[in-house]
């Protein structure tokens, strides 16, 4: 019997760029507007390139979700090869993609069996998932399998974010309890993370110090940590990378903390200067 | 009806409700003669609620308590005075004295009326309770003054039943500890002043003393009963109305019947005198009425009149800052059913807007020189439809009132995490969780309040010497954390030299919320002007609109 096949979508990230093509995932790219002009996430223009341009557009870009029409023929595709296939994409909450993912399954019924997940989550946590599910999959587990994998490591999945500016947030719509914050008259550095899908307002904080402490209280509060990366709109290591990484070494020493971009989704919410992590909890069991 | 108590010069054997009534009265009279003096023993020279004042408020909310009250029952009407004095304490002084009160009032909660053991009792359970209401007593303050007159009244006791003498007694030790009170606390004697509670207290003893012996309650010319006479809250929609003080002269004058006809027209009634000439204090809606019937009486003579009213926004306006009340500045949050909601206190327009946006409940005007009462307090969370509330006094001498509302609150978890400061306030609001839980938030609120160092710029209030530095009244001074540490006659040079102080180096954030007395473009000069000085941190200037202090500033 052949494989299950993988699906994500653009705004899934790896520590490992060859992933993708070592387990031969299939990836679903967003839609990006810049104005009038739509380009397909990752194939059109990658992420430094959107970094780049959204630092310098008056007004920021929009994403928007891949078409029904292209998981259907995503779907036509793989399934040539396969009659079963595993979606793992970002939260309902950030785009339609989802939903146009469900509706594209439904063509094909009883010709091979879809599941579509909604991970919850986005950016690198989704990425943690794609690999585990991939890995699992490229081993021989069946559709069931995997998905019962799959949802055995959405809860495990944490992303926790802090921005400089509220501009962003202000201007996306889906803000959920980050409303909170809106009307404040001091400049506030809140902390956001993805919970049950929806980016709310965890903490806030009036200085850089001020946050970086509580995202190194919030890396303390696990007591086994599988995978944990950071995230950022630039490559570049600035003062407060340097800052969240000395800090992660001092109290976490055995902790790998590399340093991935995140995606144009999220960089269109909290903007190109959030810093970030990326935490794929442990099970506790020495496997 | 038993005989009224009337200064005859004859021992004074038992005290019944009645006479309870008068004296509280007659001691708050004489506070209110000698308040600015006890204002005026100021341990900083900054302007903060100042104690004179937060213990005659706290009286007076006592004595409209028992106004009108015609009860000979002592345990009865010492009840009451103590729920006045409760709702209305001020200040940790208020506190402290509504305290007292309350162990006088538990003492002789079964008695019709007291004799010298009952006294001794009331004094001692009272001082016993103040003490437990402090967190950490300190000797050289209020709570020494009253244990000493206690222990005073208990000597005095063991040789004589008069009251009279045994409250002599007690005054004259009162006095003797409160010039002792600078050997026991040494801010005291580096400020050069004795305690001002102690003083306070001793102020309010001796007026009933003075009323036993049948002495005059007025050192000064009526007109010259300060402009803090009326600052009382208004508890009805009339208003606070006037304050109607005069003198008849007559023959076969009824102090008694008369005493009982102006208590029908208003409160905060004092009547003495005797058959040739009587003192009317009293404070009415309607002054004709009282004015009309004391001419048809006898002869008056010192009439003064005072518009409360006026007086108390002119008060407001002085003390607590240019704000409006009626006209909401914005909206609080909604807050929602089983979320826990912040009630905090804050000076000035600007500082009220900053709390509401960051999302407390209930931000109570006051603060440093208008401190709110317990009964304040407790309104403001009752108002909140939660029944999780955390308060942020932002004031060292809110603290106590806070915790007294927090216990004061049926029905609802109250927690107060102490801060001192409106930084510290500020801080703490933003680790406010309103869905977590509520002794996690509180300890989390209290962790944050403690990142940021405050600065306050002010005037000093007289000459003075702290800290090893030299302050002439007038000055621009510069405290961190409620320490001075610069003084200068530059406002923007003192500001400069205050942030040397606080080690702002290592940090990256400085507020600034400038006050009412400061322009916007003022303070935009000083600014850019630390924006010069320093370039690697964060400026952030907003108005604050507090009255007295030039600059707030939070450093983070």
């Amino acid at each position: 019997m052949a494989k299950v096949r993988i699906v994500t979508d653009s705004t899934a990230t790896f520590e490992d760029p060859l992933l993708v093509h070592d387990y031969n995932i299939t990836v679903v790219p967003l839609n990006i507007h810049f104005g009038d002009r739509v380009l397909r996430d990752g194939v059109d223009i990658d992420a430094e390139e959107m970094f780049h341009r959204l630092r310098r557009s008056p007004t920021p870009p929009r994403v928007s979700a891949p078409g029904v029409g292209a998981f259907a023929e995503v779907f036509q595709h793989l399934s040539r090869t396969t009659d079963q296939i595993c979606v793992l994409l970002h939260s309902q909450h950030f785009t339609e993609t989802y939903a146009n993912a469900l509706a594209a399954r439904n063509a094909f019924m009883g010709r091979c069996e879809i599941a579509v997940i909604d991970s919850r989550t986005t950016s690198a946590a989704l990425g943690y998932l794609v690999e585990a599910v991939a890995e699992a999959a490229s081993m021989g587990a069946s559709l069931d399998e995997v998905v019962h994998l799959a949802r055995a490591v959405i809860p495990r999945l944490y992303s926790v974010f802090y921005v400089d500016t509220l501009d962003y947030i202000q201007q996306a719509d889906l803000i959920g309890e980050t409303q909170a914050i809106l009307g404040t008259m001091l400049q506030i550095k809140p902390l956001l993370t993805i919970e049950d899908g929806l980016l709310i307002t965890m903490e806030k904080a009036r200085t850089h110090a001020q946050a970086i402490d509580k995202m190194i209280e919030f890396v303390a509060e696990f007591t086994d940590i599988e995978r944990l990366c950071i995230l950022q709109g630039t490559l570049r290591i600035t003062d407060r990378t340097r800052m969240l990484q000395d800090r992660l070494a001092l109290e976490f020493a055995r902790l790998q903390s590399p340093l991935l971009l995140y995606t144009p989704l999220l960089a269109t919410r909290i903007g190109p200067d959030g810093l970030g992590m990326a935490i794929l909890e442990g099970t506790g069991r020495d496997d | 009806m038993e005989r009224e108590f009337i200064p005859s010069g004859e021992a004074l054997h038992t005290c019944n409700g009645h006479l309870l009534q008068r004296l509280a009265q007659a001691g708050t009279a004489w506070l209110e003669q000698n308040y600015e003096s006890v204002n005026a023993l100021n341990v900083f020279p900054v302007p903060d609620g100042d104690t004179g004042t937060n213990m005659l408020l706290t009286m007076r909310s006592a004595c409209k308590e028992i106004a009108g009250l015609n009860d000979p029952h002592i345990g009865h009407v010492a009840q009451q005075l103590y729920n006045g004095a409760l709702m209305g304490a001020r200040g940790n002084s208020g506190v402290i004295l509504s305290q007292l009160w309350r162990g006088f009032a538990r003492a002789v909660e079964k008695d019709a009326a007291i004799d010298s053991e009952g006294l001794v009792r009331g004094l001692q359970e009272g001082v016993r309770l103040a003490y437990q209401a402090v967190q950490t007593p300190v000797e050289g303050t209020m709570l020494t003054v009253a244990r000493e007159g206690a222990e005073e009244a208990a000597l005095a006791a063991q040789h004589t039943h008069d009251l009279i003498a045994i409250l002599d007694r007690v005054v004259a030790r009162c006095y003797q500890s409160v010039e002792r009170t600078p050997q026991l606390l040494d801010v005291l004697a580096e400020a050069g002043v004795v305690d001002a509670g102690g003083m306070g207290l001793t102020y309010l003893l001796e007026g009933m003393l003075r009323y036993l012996r049948g002495e005059p309650l007025e050192v000064a010319a009526a007109a010259e009963v300060g402009a803090l006479q009326s600052a009382l809250t208004p508890e009805d929609e009339q208003g606070y109305g006037y304050d109607v003080q005069y003198l008849i002269k007559g023959q076969g004058l009824d102090v008694d019947r008369i005493r009982a006809d102006i208590e029908a027209m208003g409160w905060s009634t004092l009547v003495v005198g005797d058959s040739n000439l009587i003192k009317v204090h009293v404070h009415v809606h309607n002054p004709g009425e009282v004015i009309g019937y004391g001419a048809s009486q006898g002869v008056l003579h010192d009439v003064v009149i005072e518009n409360m009213d006026a007086q108390y926004e002119r008060f407001v306006q002085e003390r607590g800052g240019p704000h409006m009340p009626e006209r909401e500045p914005i909206a609080p949050p909604p807050i929602a059913e089983g979320t826990i909601a912040a009630v905090t206190v804050a000076p000035g327009e600007g500082l009220r807007r900053i709390f509401y946006s960051l999302g407390a409940g209930r931000v109570i005007s006051g603060g440093q020189t208008m401190n709110p009462s317990t009964g304040d307090i407790v309104e403001a969370i009752n108002s909140l439809p939660t029944d999780k509330v955390i308060i942020l006094p932002n004031n060292k001498n809110i603290l106590m009132a806070a915790e007294q509302a927090a216990q004061q609150v049926n029905g609802k978890q109250v927690r107060v995490v102490p801060t001192q400061t409106i930084p510290q306030g500020i801080s703490a609001l933003l680790a406010l969780d309103p869905h977590g839980d509520l002794d996690a938030v509180a300890k989390a609120m209290q962790e944050m309040s403690a990142t940021v160092q405050t600065g306050e710029v002010t005037r000093s209030t007289r000459d003075a010497k702290i800290n090893g530095l030299k302050v002439k009244k007038g000055q621009v001074i510069g405290l961190h954390n409620d320490r001075l540490c610069a003084v200068g006659d530059d406002l923007n040079s003192v500001v400069v030299e205050l942030l040397k102080k606080m080690n702002v180096d290592d940090l990256e954030l400085i507020t600034l919320y400038y006050g009412a007395d400061i322009t916007p473009q003022e303070a935009r000069t000083l600014a850019e002007h630390l924006m010069e000085l320093y370039p690697n941190h964060e400026i952030e200037l907003r108005e604050g609109g507090q009255a007295h202090y030039y600059y707030i500033i939070s450093a983070e």
